[in-house]
This record gives structure tokens, C-alpha cells and sequence, in this order.
């Protein structure tokens, strides 16, 4: 079929115009067409939502969906258990240098603890202060490198009266978390009683230690994008976003490419063209088939939302008004960028899908469906790969450049959405070209689909592929 | 009123699988399409039904290209059985009718009717995988008649049937004729098609051997096929040496020979007197279309299924 077409360009023009009388003879045509997609779609839906496998699949990812947000609810319910005691870091004060700042001992003590806990401890506080006397002091080093004790604090006087102190930590010289904490104290603490020893009245100390009213003006803009703070929460709906999209295009693009190879190797092919027009059937097909794989998304979905939004009053429950709930990652993203994600995974998905079916209309059997749709699998793959190159750097001229190429949009769109900075016209563009390869895709599947639903021979070579697809 | 097909031409690569073919076929009619395999049936019944389009040539119903004939006025059983195997029967046959033009209350009811008439009514919430290949075979009948095609094309409706079940077909097939369909259908069997058939046409390598009526078919070969036994004589030795007959079988219970128009049988009656045999049979038939068919597609290519029609 593929080479007796030496057709010269007048002769195809005149086969275009014969095809399209034969499909405007009748005025219900254009009736026709629609009546007949809508058959074919409700036909594909039903079929896929009622075969077994696919209710299976689909109640296990809605357990799944649903579970998986209460893993961190979990997490933090053991620790709440298990792992409070050991939350609280020992502190320990020897006190040798007398009077500190004009405090007593146990005023000292006391504003010790308010320095390192704020003003607002939750309870319990993060430190706990205790005074031992000096003679301790050895025995306290011993509990220090045993780990009985986290925090040892000897205050001191050098022979000139200046505040000492000695810091004695059981903990890794580079990772030190108590070490910020105590140098400011430590800075406070000399403050104050310098201040003190200078004699000067409360006021006039209050007055030292206002911060300097220093206004800050940059007159050049910042030249590096990156904003400030990207929050984890970011990254996690991107991520989320994107291995969802990867995943379930190469899932569902998958079904359609098998539906199409089905229907050709039992057969009924040679039936429904003579039915339908091969373009209804490839439409009702990706359609039908779109449609069943959207509801089994939009059940995941909200079952997935409601899961979430059952964690806060649950945590809340759990421990107390106070607990950070799990479910911002579901408010960091706004509404508009839910509704981007459903047009970004639609797009992609008929883009996929017409390819897929195009290409598995050239197939025999539906073993071989896997062989002929690795080449588009395997584009989108490389854009999956290439997402976890660029998440760092979301608003790179390279990340910008891949979110241009429609087979990738979805992906470094949804990205750049999440973590990075978009323009509204990056969106309208990076559409407008989808909408641009989904239609020249279609007129690729088409035409393939059209020669190869009813090819049995050989499979053809990637030049007759194309050559098929030139010829009309 | 027919189904003109004019000097049809197709290639696939560099096959010519179909070569000038032309043939007419009477609205009303039931119309034997038979070749060996490959010939080019299934080919040109794609072409008919505007699967395929013929390289050149024209293929017209009462005057109008089959493109322009509305699809649901045709009804196709496809060579190769084509149903959606765990569709249920009842779903599938109203898909493909709805699918053809007929309206949902329409479909439902030519459905029960038809069901019913094919005693597989027990079988309608059955999955199409789940039924025997005879009962397949007829769902696949109903799937190309349901929506009440003006012509059918069957490719091999008979084959894989037993007997019972293809004479329901047969049935069915007669009460399409009775209701003026017009069927064109290929087989093998060509018993089958000499019961069934007005018109014939036989084709080889793609190009038409032979066509007409049957009768016709059979007069234009020129000869008749006389069958001898005699009593005394099993083997009739002497029967070759007579100018003009050509034994074509020997039987425990007759001989059969063909003799050319020209020559008066009586000469063989003669000549068995005269070697003093004992006739017990003898008779004049016209050759049979296996004979016929075998004589012009030659040996090379037989049927499927080597006819048992010789009897």
C-alpha cells in the first residue's frame, strides 16, 4: 500500500476533493459525525471504566492516595509518644563570677532561660536551666562528655572584672546547633554587665542597646532571580506535579495505544470503518478513553484533597491547636495553579495520546504495541530526567528554553509555576504552540491511523512511515 | 438497478493484485464470488465498500459511486471474525447498530427479534469470548445485518460452521434475499454456491475467469459430463481411446468423463455394447462448478477445502 503512490500532486488534490464530497453528501453529515463520536466515546468510556483491571487499579491508588497523607500525621503522632524527653536540652550554669549584670543567682538563672527559650516558651521549653555550685564543676565536665548533661556554662572574671565564660558542649565541633544561641547570650550577658560595672542607670542601658535605625536602599535591581525563599512546600507540588503528570500520560497514552492495536488485531476494525469515518473512530477513541482516565484522576484527586484536609482537625485533635498541619502544601499553591496543572495534563495528554495511537495502528498484534511507541515514551522521559537537572534553577535561561518545546511544556511549565517566576504571556505561548503540535500530531495519527488500522503486512520502515503520512 | 464494477485496477507494492476486473451484480440478487486464495476477493470487496480505493476504474451502485452511497446501506462480515471479545453481545450488536445509523428503540427491537430467530438469546449478556465459534459466527451475522443494509458483503460467511449451524445461516441468508437485499458473498464451498447463487463470477490472479449465471457458466464450458458403470467391466479401459473423452473420475460407483459439446454421448453407449458391457448406469449432468472452478484456476491453487461436492 505504501508504494504505489507516485500519485503526482494533481491527482492528489483531486482524491482530497473526492474525500471531501464524500464526507459533505448528506446534510446530517456534520450530525452524523458528532452522533457517531458520541457513540464511539460512550462505547470507549463504559468499556474502560467497567473492566476489572481498571477498577482494581483504580481502588488501590485511591487507598493509596488517600493513605499517604497520614504518614506525616503518623510521624509526628510517634514522636509526640516517644520521643519528647529527649527533645529538651540540659543546661547547666557554674557561676563564679558573683554578681552578673546586678542579678542574683536565681534572677540570673532565670533570665538565662528567658534568653534561650524567648519570651514564649511552649511547654515544654526547648532548654532547661539548672545552677550548680562550683564545686561540681568536674564532676559536671564528666557528665558533659558522658551526654548526661548537653549544655555546661561557666561564668567567670578575668583579673581585670571582665565577664568569662566557658562553653562545654557535648557536640560536633561543625555541627554545633546550640552554638548561634549561646554566642548571643554570651554577647547579651557581657552587654549588660559591663554596662552595669560602668554604673549606668537602666534607662541609659535600655538607650545603648536600641538597634540603629539604619534604612537600607538598593538602586539596582537584584540580578539574581532566584527568589528569596522557595519553600519546601514548593518543591513538593512541583515534584508531586510532575511525576503525576509523568506518570499518568505514559499510563493513559499507554491504554489508548492498546485500544487501537486491540481493535485492529480482533478485527473489528474492517466493521467500524465501514461505520465510521477512521477520523471519528481515532477522536472517539482519545476522547472516550481521555474521559475515563479523567474521572479516574479527578476521583485520585479529590480523594487525595479530602485526605488532606482531614489531617489538620486530626493533628489538631492529636496535639493540640498548635501543631503545623501537614495540608499546606495544599494551600501554597493557588487555585490558578490547580487549574493550569488540568490544562497543562489534558494538552499533554492528547498530544501523546494521537501520537501512541498513530503509531499503534501500525501494529499487528498487541504484544508489538510497546516496540513502536518506545520512541515517544522515551521523549517524554527525557524531559522527566531533565526536570530533576533544572528544579534547582527554575528560572534559568536552559529551563525556560525546554518549558518552549511542547512535548516537555507540561513538565518545565508546571516547574517554573510551582518554584520559579512566570509571565501570563509565557503561558498563552507555551499553550498556543501545544495546541500548534497536537493538531499537527492528529494530522500525523490520522493519516497513519487511516493506512495502518487496516495494514496487515509487514510492519513499515520509519521512511514509509513518513511516506504514508505524506500521502492522501 | 446493480452494482457495477468497471475495469478495476489495484497494486499493493509491486503486486498487481487485481487486473481490469469488471462485474455486474443484480439488485436482488445473490451473487458467489469465488477464487482461490489470494486471488483478490477480499481485496475487491474492500474496494466495493470503499475500504480501499481501486488505482483506477469505477465501482457504481444504480449509477452513484459506492463513496457517495450512505454507509449504513452496506452490511460487511469481514473474512477475519472482528468483534470486541469481552464486549456482551447485546452491548456490541446495539454499538455497531446505533453506530450504522439505527436508533436506539430500533436496535433493541431488531436485536430481541433477531436473537431469538437465531435461538442464541440465552447468550446475550455473554461475553463474546465466552461463546462457541459457531455462535460467534452468528453474532458477526447479526453485527453486518442488524441495521437493515440494502447490500451485504460477507467474506466466507460459511466457513468454520457445522452443519447445523450453517443451515441456520442459510436461513438467514435467504430471508435477507427474500427481503431484496442484495449479497454478494466469496466461499470455498462451491456446492454452497451453486444452491445459493445466481450469478457467479470466478476470479484468478486478480482478473475474472468466468462469470454469469450459473447456467450460464456451465454452457459456456462447452461440454457435458457423462457418469458410466458397468456391471461386467469395473475399469472400461477402452473409454479413453474414444477422440474427445477425458475421464476425469473413477468410483466404485461410476466412472465420470467429460465430452465435448460436439460429440453425440450415444457414441459411448454404443461403444460399451460393442465391448458387451452390461450398463447400470448411465447418465448426462452438467459439469459441477468445482469441476469448473478446478479447470480454470487449475490444480495449482485449490480451494481450502478440496469440495466434498464431487458426489
Amino acid at each position: 500500500m505504501a508504494k504505489n503512490t507516485v500519485g503526482t500532486p494533481e491527482k492528489e488534490v483531486a482524491e482530497q476533493e473526492q474525500g471531501a464530497v464524500a464526507v459533505a453528501s448528506g446534510g446530517a453529515a456534520a450530525q452524523n459525525t458528532l452522533r457517531n463520536i458520541r457513540l464511539i466515546i460512550g462505547r470507549e468510556y463504559k468499556n474502560r471504566v467497567t473492566q476489572r483491571s481498571f477498577v482494581i487499579t483504580s481502588v488501590i491508588l485511591l487507598v493509596i492516595v488517600f493513605l499517604a497523607p497520614f504518614i506525616p500525621t503518623i510521624v509526628q503522632l510517634v514522636q509526640h509518644g516517644t520521643a519528647q524527653p529527649a527533645s529538651q536540652t540540659q543546661v547547666v550554669v557554674v557561676n563564679n563570677a558573683g554578681t552578673v549584670a546586678g542579678l542574683s543567682e536565681a534572677r540570673l538563672l532565670s533570665s538565662i532561660g528567658s534568653q534561650l527559650n524567648g519570651t514564649n516558651p511552649p511547654s515544654p521549653a526547648p532548654y532547661a536551666i539548672s545552677g550548680q555550685p562550683p564545686t561540681a564543676l568536674d564532676g559536671l565536665r564528666n557528665q558533659v562528655k558522658q551526654g548526661t548533661v548537653d549544655i555546661l556554662l561557666v561564668l567567670d572574671r578575668s583579673p581585670q572584672g571582665n565577664l568569662q565564660l566557658l562553653y562545654d558542649a557535648n557536640a560536633d565541633p561543625n555541627n554545633d546547633p546550640n552554638l548561634t544561641t549561646i554566642q548571643t547570650l554570651a554577647l547579651d550577658l557581657t552587654f549588660f554587665d559591663t554596662a552595669h560595672r560602668l554604673g549606668l542607670t537602666s534607662q541609659e542601658t535600655q538607650r545603648l542597646a536600641t538597634p540603629p535605625d539604619l534604612i537600607v536602599v538598593h538602586t539596582r535591581q537584584s540580578q539574581t532571580t532566584q527568589p528569596t525563599s522557595v519553600s519546601t512546600a514548593d518543591y513538593v507540588l512541583a515534584t508531586a506535579g510532575v511525576i503525576l503528570i509523568f506518570i499518568s500520560i505514559q499510563v493513559y497514552a499507554s491504554i489508548v495505544a492498546n485500544g487501537v492495536a486491540e481493535e485492529k488485531s480482533s478485527r473489528i476494525m474492517e466493521i467500524l470503518v465501514n461505520a465510521a469515518t477512521t477520523n471519528q473512530l481515532l477522536a472517539g477513541k482519545i476522547v472516550g478513553i481521555g474521559a475515563a482516565c479523567l474521572t479516574q484522576m479527578g476521583c485520585m484527586v479529590a480523594v487525595g484533597i479530602a485526605a488532606l484536609l482531614l489531617q489538620a482537625p486530626l493533628q489538631a485533635a492529636l496535639f493540640g491547636a498548635s501543631a503545623a498541619g501537614f495540608s499546606q502544601y495544599l494551600t501554597a499553591g493557588s487555585i490558578p495553579f490547580y487549574l493550569l496543572f488540568l490544562l497543562y495534563f489534558l494538552l499533554a495528554f492528547f498530544l501523546y495520546a494521537t501520537l501512541f495511537a498513530g503509531l499503534a495502528s501500525l501494529v499487528k498484534r498487541q504484544e508489538e504495541v510497546q516496540s513502536v511507541i518506545i520512541l515517544p515514551l522515551l521523549l517524554l522521559s527525557c524531559g522527566y530526567v531533565l526536570f530533576f537537572f533544572t528544579v534547582a534553577t527554575p528560572d534559568a535561561t536552559l529551563t525556560k528554553v525546554l518549558s518552549y518545546i511542547p512535548f516537555w511544556t507540561p513538565i518545565f511549565m508546571l516547574m517554573r509555576l510551582a518554584v520559579g517566576t512566570v509571565a501570563w504571556w509565557e503561558i498563552v505561548i507555551t499553550v498556543a504552540l501545544m495546541l500548534v503540535t497536537i493538531l499537527a500530531c492528529t494530522w500525523f495519527a490520522a493519516r497513519l491511523y487511516r493506512y495502518g488500522v487496516l495494514m496487515y503486512g509487514q510492519r513499515p520502515s520509519i521512511g514509509q512511515i513518513v511516506k504514508l503520512a505524506r500521502m492522501n | 438497478m446493480s452494482l457495477t464494477v468497471e475495469h478495476i485496477n489495484k497494486s499493493f507494492a509491486h503486486v498487481q493484485a487485481i487486473n481490469d476486473l469488471s462485474m455486474e451484480v443484480q439488485e436482488g440478487a445473490i451473487f458467489g464470488f469465488l477464487g482461490a486464495n489470494g486471488a483478490g476477493k477480499t481485496t475487491t470487496m474492500r474496494m466495493i465498500l470503499d475500504i480501499l480505493r481501486p488505482d483506477s476504474g469505477s465501482i457504481t451502485w444504480n449509477g452513484q459511486d459506492v463513496r457517495e452511497v450512505p454507509r449504513r446501506n452496506w452490511g460487511y462480515l469481514p473474512e477475519e471474525r472482528g468483534l470486541y471479545p469481552k464486549m456482551r453481545v447485546d452491548e456490541q450488536l446495539l454499538f455497531l447498530a446505533r453506530l450504522n445509523g439505527l436508533s436506539k428503540q430500533a436496535a433493541e427491537k431488531e436485536l430481541t427479534e433477531w436473537l431469538e430467530r437465531f435461538q442464541i438469546s440465552a447468550n446475550r449478556k455473554k461475553k463474546i469470548e465466552e461463546l462457541s465459534k459457531g455462535n460467534q459466527q452468528k453474532v458477526q451475522f447479526l453485527a453486518t445485518i442488524l441495521h437493515d443494509p440494502t447490500i451485504l458483503i460477507m467474506d466466507e460467511p460459511f466457513s468454520g460452521l457445522d452443519p447445523v449451524n450453517a443451515n441456520v445461516l442459510k436461513e438467514a441468508f435467504l430471508e435477507m434475499h427474500r427481503r431484496g437485499k442484495t449479497i454478494i458473498f466469496s466461499t470455498h464451498q462451491l456446492e454452497q454456491a451453486e444452491e445459493l447463487c445466481q450469478d457467479i463470477v470466478i476470479i484468478n490472479q486478480g482478473q475474472s475467469v468466468v462469470q454469469g449465471s450459473v447456467r450460464e457458466v456451465k454452457r459456456q464450458q462447452g461440454r457435458n459430463v457423462a457418469r458410466l458403470k458397468l456391471d461386467n467391466d469395473p475399469e472400461v479401459s477402452w473409454l479413453e481411446q474414444l477422440p474427445g473423452v477425458q475421464v476425469t473420475k473413477r468410483r466404485e460407483d461410476y466412472i465420470e468423463m467429460q465430452l465435448p459439446a460436439s460429440l453425440n454421448p450415444n457414441v459411448i453407449v454404443e461403444a460399451a455394447l460393442q465391448h458387451g458391457g452390461i450398463i447400470s448406469r448411465f447418465e448426462l449432468t452438467e459439469p459441477s462448478l468445482t469441476d469448473i472452478f478446478i479447470e480454470l484456476v487449475g490444480t495449482s491453487s485449490l480451494p481450502d477445502v478440496p469440495s466434498a461436492a464431487s458426489a
